[in-house]
């Protein structure tokens, strides 16, 4: 295969070089006026056929050279409509361009071609690039986030370079993981590693008409995304970049010292413990005079100390900023991009390393070599840097969240110990930022892509061949510092991380070939239009990572595999992995056309896989669709419709994102035990297993009202996926894991709404647009799975995905008196550790008559005991809504994403105060039950010890996950230069994430995920800089 | 163009796109794991197998400080000891034992025919075979009858995963009949090598015989089962005869330094079934057995009444306790020697620092000394003592009450080569004799039992013990009560402590004869019923998933 690939390249490479000049002849000047008869600057002035072309000024001139005098010019400017005018001799020609009917001629991306949007008959969203590139966000990913209906982007941090997790288009496909198919210029990339500046437009694919011939791995919606290429006319050279602040958006506050020892010591009283201190003892705490005294028991210190960890611990804002240049331009022969972008954001933590850096590199030539041939060659370069702790970190936060209050951050100046700092109750955070080590993490990936059309040989038919290889290289660098934290005689060791210190380097290499061919035949008789499209592709992949880790270095400050105490076996491990897979396909597209009215397609693909076995291996996934454009028919005439379209798809889509690459056969796993080697089978071998097939339909409205100012969306669709690969519930006496098998189904269903308004008024431009989808599932089918408990259920059978059951809760109980007065009228009736219960505990109502011990029952939704369905954590009513204002240089942006509904449960341990004894409590707290706070939103204190019997799942701690967000707003203003020196230079001020009304828990975001914890890397609030420039 | 070229100019395009489609749709889909072993090309040489028996090891746990019993207690309530356990949805303690007798089954099958001689095999089967024993003894302990598992199912359809719980009595004899195979083809425990150390071997099998022997025949018997229990006894009784016939185990001479690194290796002849951590010093395999002491457990007050004083005689007999304690010492004063080897008195060299009661350690009972280690404490739970799972004094103990369970009687010969030997060790001046129980109208079922408590605090056993001697409904739901408070021997203050009045009361309530008895749990806080809490719940989940194969356990 790697032959084939040498060979094509070099034929590719010959042609290039075959690339010759032509020049231009006869040049022609003008000016172009708007239908209003203003001067039109920005219009593009074009070569029909060529890539030749020019820009008018501020006044609206042009001047062009062109061919020979029989050329025809192409007018076009956002707005407007293009207009195409014959050269016909002139020297001189002046042009009015109409205001533009909004939309008809849009061209849209769809797999393997474009399409006129009005021609479509299936369901595909297209974001333009500019929409990517004016918004500062984190990635690509991100900034997609609200643009389009029924596509929700999954954020997971503020962590650099950890946004976002990935983004769900219209809902779940499957219980399983599926991943989105994005496509770079048709090559499977990471849309996160991409400058953000290069994108053309992105389209996605969402229906099966759209994406059934993606096939195999289209099932979770595919993404193409388009890069830009090199125009025609002079060279270009732009440049983007902004300087942003990041602020902290919500966290958990924590108490002043004093108030945790007191909450400390009301929470061990209640559990009928001792307070931990004496009231004179927890009085030192608030004394800022009496920090320290020996403790001559135990060779410690006793600190009185009241340190804010989180705010020593964590920087009250960070920064981000990207800058992207790009020089771009040719001829009619060649045209050429050279892009370059670098990004950088430092993170929330104090000392040590928290950041991520990004740099992206991509030249792009296309050239036309005659009438039959052109060619397209591609290169890129990304390269992703983080640098983190390697206690990691959220673990950092985590402790800095969980130590004492009380404990300083230093020892006393008196100490002996050769650290400064003081371990003494808990592992010192800030210690280990600034000491812990660190992690490197190094990716860089390099892709080149070739591309030879061949067309025009045969009217209407066009061979395409392409060849892609991306490589990447990952280096990572794990240093682990051993820290220990010594009592005050310095003898005793109080906590130590790292023990033994270690250095472990990853390195792989991997690869991905795709070949493609792709013939293309279009044509047209009278009112008949047939375009077919056929093509083949293969793809291999192989990646090959080494692992070592040494432990033990002969220093803390030298890391490196020549210096470690080798003498020991167990302090080297090393490890191999190889992983591999190929795709084989084979698809077709056959769309034919009548009068503009009548649109049907049929698409087909046939893909074969490495992961599957022999048998299994090869599957055909179909779709068929048909448009109707009712406004084009004779008789359609209704007041203001410019547009009406109806067209309806159905087709079937492929999930394969859970198969793993050699689930037929078993294997054998191996580990280390102290130096011995031992081997096990992991799992049963699953020979039956294939592909998910999902089953899509979809129905759609498109109307376009008032030359197409208001253009209006709707959509329907339901899927079903009949063979869900789901995990076989069995008894455990079976003893072993087993894959997953094809038995599952789910449903799934929604719409989709997307209303748009552009118009001006004077020299204001305006534009309003709103999107709402909302998408439900029900898992009809899963092995029989139905067993619930209190929390989230991620499976079960006649319910949606990721349920969440818990226990009606009615207030506090005022008394242990009431509590067991409420026992002796209702025998039976039992609540959680019966033992405990007292004033301030959790009121659990039992479901039917109260004469029996709260539980779940026969634990299923038919036999819940006590247990009540309390909602589900996937979002429903996603919507965004955006508005914009141009004039006069200025423009001004407002963008609202939200979300209508979701529930979500807050890990116990986070939401628990002394859910152990390490975890303290926050300023939400202050607001626990006392004897004279009954009223309380929080249970009395209590030293829980892992019992979280006040914070079951129950209609008290679900939290109502609705939200509205200003995700972003923007002014801008264009400074007018001459656009002979400077043809564009704009400057803005954007916020992101700057406003959010929900009823979450104050300290959480409201879109942190299900079983949100106290450690989570809150989200960031951004405000940014920014200068746009075109030369 | 001409015509002719332009036909060329077809054919031309029409081979390249030809044959482009030609090697696209040649090319290879058949990859193989290229890095991880199959299942096809494993289990052929020795290697293999002992590779293979070494995940037994990997998955082999120790349970520190089990505080399931009256023995040691936490800072809040155990949901075992106390009482409040719920049924769960799912349990490691029913799903871990699966997946190590899996383990166990699946080398039972594959390593049969591996490429060398048959007992080679056999050896490395025996360690299996042990496995599969020790994992569903495991099981019975706590839930009675469970599904017994003989294979390793290959096939999700394959209607053994539906079988039902199988009679404790036909598990119990499988485990005795897999250890019969262990006790034929493991080596002799002086044939390990040493780099083999903490693997199974004959004397291991021959202890655990002796264990589940005395287990199921005491429960049998006192829970009034079915099964013949003296058939049990005589299992546990001819099994540690054996055992001790053979001569190959000792007890080692110190019990202090027994359970710390003094006690590892086949140098201490106690050592029967141990489990390895390490390497020492270097610990990749860790526990934090001595951490844990510190800040999770201490001993009950009543664990501490168990001691006999130096006359031999209880504490309600023995002229010798000290009537009113006034210090936290008292407890200690003319002793079993070995409670002040079990426990830290006042002002001992502890986990941090001199012993201040109720100040540098966690718990309001008594701090566990025996097998602390402050260099150990210091690794910050990453210990590396090595864990006895099985030592000899278990066999001679069990083969004293085996013996006292079957026959209603023991000889002084047999007391003094078993209770009387432990007693011995330690320098205890008073030896248990049948005169001895006369004289003092003792019951010599309940010495031995006592000898049993007291040898083995913190080893895991009063659980079982209670359970199987159904006496757990008299000593768990009670007022667990803790150490001597007395102002002047800590730092911490009396106001908030709850703790027995000056008559040893509490709200009016008879709790002791001491005063100042810090009460850790109140007896009103805990309850235990005997209908039911004898065995643990099946886990909710695997009577759904068994289809209703396998049902609950009574009251649940």
């Amino acid at each position: 295969m790697r032959k084939e690939f040498a060979k094509l390249t070099f034929v590719l490479g010959l042609f290039l070089w075959g690339i010759q000049a032509m020049g231009q002849n006869h040049t022609i000047t003008g000016t172009v006026l708007s239908s209003d008869g203003q001067q039109l600057p920005g219009v593009t002035v074009v070569e029909k056929g060529t890539v030749n072309g020019s820009i008018t000024n501020i006044e609206g001139a042009y001047q062009l050279s062109v061919a020979g005098p029989d050329a025809v010019l192409v007018f076009s400017s956002v707005g407007h409509e293009t207009v195409e005018i014959n050269v016909n001799g002139q020297s001189n020609i002046d042009v009015v361009l109409e205001y533009e009917n909004f939309g008809l001629d849009e061209i849209v991306v769809v797999g393997y071609g474009t399409q006129r949007k009005v021609n479509l008959t299936g369901a595909v969203s297209v974001v333009d690039g500019e929409a990517i590139s004016r918004k500062p966000a984190a990635n690509v990913m991100s900034s997609l986030q609200g643009e389009m209906p029924g596509v929700a982007v999954l954020r997971s941090s503020g962590q650099p370079g950890s946004e976002t997790s990935g983004i769900r288009i219209r809902g779940f496909t499957s219980s399983n993981s599926t991943s989105t198919l994005v496509l770079i210029d048709g090559v499977e990339g990471d849309m996160n590693l991409l400058n953000p500046d290069d994108i053309e437009s992105i389209s996605v694919l969402k229906d099966a008409a759209a994406s059934a011939i993606y096939g195999a791995r289209a099932a979770a919606g595919v993404v193409l995304i388009t890069t830009k290429s090199g125009g025609s006319g002079k060279v270009r050279v732009n440049y983007n970049g902004y300087y942003a602040v990041n602020v902290p958006g919500n966290m958990p506050e924590r108490v002043p010292a004093w108030e945790e020892q007191e909450m400390i010591n009301v929470a061990r009283f209640n559990a009928g413990g001792n307070p931990e201190w004496s009231p004179e003892q927890s009085s030192w705490v608030a004394n800022p005079n009496f920090n320290t005294r020996p403790n001559n028991g135990n060779g410690r210190w006793d600190y009185f100390q009241a340190t804010n960890w989180v705010n020593e611990g964590t920087k009250d804002y960070t920064t981000q900023q990207n800058h992207s240049l790009s020089i771009s331009g040719g001829d009619e022969e060649l045209n050429y991009l050279l892009s370059t972008g670098y990004y950088t954001k430092d993170g929330l933590l104090k000392y040590g390393p928290d950041g991520y850096d990004r740099y992206n590199l991509r030249l792009k030539l296309g050239a036309n070599i005659n009438k039959y041939m052109s060619l397209d060659l591609q290169t890129s370069y990304s390269g992703a840097f983080t640098e983190t702790n390697p206690y990691s970190a959220t673990n950092i936060l985590e402790r800095l969240y969980r130590v004492r209050g009380r404990q300083a951050i230093y020892v006393p100046e008196e100490d002996i110990n050769e650290s400064i700092y003081n371990g003494d109750l808990q592992q010192n955070a800030i210690d280990i930022m600034k000491n812990g080590g660190v992690t490197n993490n190094r990716y860089e990936k390099y892709m080149g892509q070739g591309a030879l059309t061949i067309k025009n040989v045969i009217e209407g038919l066009s061979l395409k061949l392409s060849a892609s290889r991306q490589n990447s290289n990952y280096n990572s660098e794990v240093q682990r510092r051993h820290l220990i934290w010594r009592d005050r005689l310095g003898t005793g060791i109080r906590f130590q991380i790292n023990n033994p210190n270690s250095l472990v380097k990853t390195k792989n290499y991997d690869y991905q070939n795709t070949l493609e061919a792709l013939l293309n035949y279009e044509k047209s008789f009278g009112n008949h239009t047939i375009n077919a499209l056929f093509g083949s592709t293969y793809e291999e992949y192989r990646k090959d990572e080494m692992s070592g880790t040494a432990r033990n270095l002969n220093s803390n400050d030298f890391f490196s595999f020549n210096y470690y105490d080798a003498s020991e076996p167990t302090n080297t491990s090393l490890s191999d992995g190889i992983s591999t897979w190929a795709m084989n396909s084979y698809f077709g597209r056959l769309n034919y056309n009548f009068n503009e009215r009548y649109i049907l397609e049929a698409n087909i693909r046939y893909d074969g896989s490495s992961r599957l076995a022999p048998d299994y291996r090869w599957q055909a996934f179909p779709s068929f669709s048909a448009a109707w454009r009712v406004n084009e028919e004779a008789w359609f005439d209704v007041f203001q419709v410019t547009n009406l379209k109806l067209r309806a798809s159905w087709g079937q889509l492929g999930n394969g994102a859970v198969l793993g690459l050699y689930d037929y056969i078993a294997t054998i796993s191996s580990g280390n035990h102290m130096g011995n080697g031992y081997y096990f089978q992991p799992s049963l071998a699953s020979q039956s297993k294939t592909w998910e097939t999902i089953e899509t339909t979809n129905i759609e409205v498109d109307l376009g009202l008032f030359n197409n100012r208001l253009n209006f969306t709707g959509d329907y669709y339901w899927k079903t996926n009949k063979d869900m690969l789901a995990s076989l519930q069995l008894p455990s006496i079976l003893g072993v894991g087993v894959s997953n098998a094809n038995l599952g189904e789910l449903d799934s269903w929604g719409w989709e709404l997307d209303l748009r308004w552009r118009d001006r008024i004077g020299d204001l431009t305006y534009s309003v647009g709103f999107n709402i989808s909302d998408n439900q599932n029900k898992l009809v089918k899963y092995n029989g799975i139905n067993t619930i408990n209190a929390g989230t259920i991620s499976l079960l059978e006649g319910y949606e995905l990721n349920t969440i059951w818990g226990y009606k809760t009615d207030g506090y109980w005022s008394s242990r008196d009431e509590y067991l007065e409420y026992k002796l009228n209702n025998p039976g009736y039992q609540s959680f550790s019966d033992g405990k219960i007292a004033g301030g505990d959790v009121k659990y109502v039992a479901q039917g008559n109260p004469d029996h011990m709260i539980g779940a029952g026969g634990g299923t939704p038919e036999e819940p005991g006590d247990l009540v369905y309390l909602g589900n954590t996937n979002g429903r009513y996603l919507y965004g809504l955006n508005l914009s204002f141009e004039r006069k240089g200025f423009d001004f942006s407002m963008f609202f994403q939200g979300v209508g509904k979701r529930a979500f449960l807050v890990q116990t341990g986070t939401i628990t105060p002394f859910y152990q004894t390490s975890t303290m409590p926050w300023t939400i707290h202050r607001d626990y039950w006392t004897e004279d706070n009954q009223d309380a939103y929080w249970p009395r204190m209590y030293n829980n010890n892992g019992d979280d019997f006040n914070f079951k799942a129950s209609d008290k701690w679900v939290q109502n996950g609705a939200y509205i967000r200003l995700k972003n707003i923007q002014l801008g203003y264009k400074i007018p230069f001459n656009k002979s020196v400077i043809e564009n230079a704009r400057v803005y001020i954007s916020g992101n994430d700057v406003w959010e009304h929900t009823n979450v828990l104050s300290v959480f975001d409201p879109e942190v995920g299900n079983n949100a914890s106290a450690n989570y890397y809150p989200f960031f609030r951004t405000w940014s800089l920014g200068l746009n420039l075109t030369f | 163009m001409t015509i002719k070229s332009y036909v060329m100019k077809r054919n031309i395009w029409l081979v390249i796109f030809g044959s482009v489609l030609l090697s696209l749709g040649s090319c290879d889909l058949d990859f193989e794991p290229e890095t991880t072993l199959t299942d096809v090309s494993f289990w052929k040489t020795e290697t293999d197998l002992k590779g293979a028996c070494n995940r037994l090891y990997n998955l082999l746990q120790y349970n520190t400080h089990d505080t399931r019993s009256d023995e040691l207690v936490r800072t809040s309530a155990d949901n075992v000891s106390s009482g409040n356990a719920s049924v769960p949805s799912s349990s490691g303690n029913w799903t871990d034992p699966y997946y190590r007798i899996f383990t166990a089954n699946n080398i039972i099958e594959k390593g049969i025919n591996a490429n060398v001689d048959a007992a080679v095999i056999n050896r490395w089967l025996a360690e299996a075979y042990f496995f599969r024993a020790y994992h569903h003894f495991e099981l019975v302990r706590r839930y009675g009858d469970v599904p017994l598992m003989l294979k390793a199912i290959n096939d999700t359809e394959d209607p053994l995963l539906m079988s039902p719980r199988s009679p404790r009595e036909t598990v119990i004899q499988q485990c005795y009949s897999d250890l019969d195979f262990a006790i034929q083809w493991l080596p002799d425990i002086d044939e390990l090598n040493e780099s083999d150390w903490g693997r199974v071997s004959r004397s291991a099998a021959l202890a655990m015989k002796v264990r589940i022997g005395l287990f199921e025949g005491t429960f049998s018997k006192y829970h009034n089962l079915s099964s013949n229990h003296n058939a049990h006894l005589d299992v546990a009784i001819a099994s540690a005869e054996l055992l001790i016939n053979e001569g190959k185990h000792e007890l080692f001479s110190d019990f202090q330094t027994l359970f710390l690194f003094e006690g590892e290796g086949r140098q201490n002849k106690e050592n029967v079934f141990v489990k390895v951590y390490g390497p020492n010093g270097e610990g990749t395999v860790t526990h934090n057995r001595s951490r844990l002491m510190e800040n999770r457990v201490s001993v009950t007050r009543q664990m501490v009444d168990q001691f006999l004083y130096t006359d031999g005689l209880p504490r309600d007999l023995s002229p010798l306790k000290i009537e009113v304690e006034s210090s936290f010492d008292d407890v200690f004063v003319d002793r079993d020697p070995r409670l002040n080897m079990t426990l830290y008195m006042r002002g001992e060299a502890a986990y941090k620092g001199e012993y201040i009661p109720f100040s540098n350690q966690h718990g309001n009972g008594y701090s566990l000394k025996k097998g602390f280690l402050l260099s150990e404490w210091e690794t910050n739970s990453r210990e590396t003592i090595d864990i006895m799972l099985i030592r000899y004094a278990e066999v001679l103990i069990s083969y004293a009450e085996a013996l006292y369970e079957r026959n209603g009687s023991v000889t002084d010969e047999q007391l003094n080569m078993t209770v009387n030997a432990l007693r011995t060790r330690v320098g205890f001046p008073t030896l248990l004799t049948n005169a001895f129980v006369t004289a003092n109208s003792l019951n010599m079922r309940d010495e031995i039992r006592r000898e049993r408590t007291v040898e083995f605090i913190d080893e895991g056993f009063r659980y079982d013990d209670i359970i199987r001697w159904k006496i757990a409904e008299e000593v768990l739901p009670v007022d667990i009560l803790g150490a001597k408070f007395v102002d002047t021997e800590t730092s911490k203050s009396r106001t908030e402590m709850r703790m027995t009045d000056a008559d040893g009361k509490y709200e009016g309530r008879e709790i002791h004869d001491q005063s100042d008895l810090i009460i850790i749990e109140l007896a009103s806080t805990r309850r235990f019923d005997p209908a039911r809490d004898y065995l643990y719940p099946v886990p909710l989940n695997e009577i759904s998933l068994s289809g209703g194969a396998v049902v609950q356990n009574p009251n649940w």
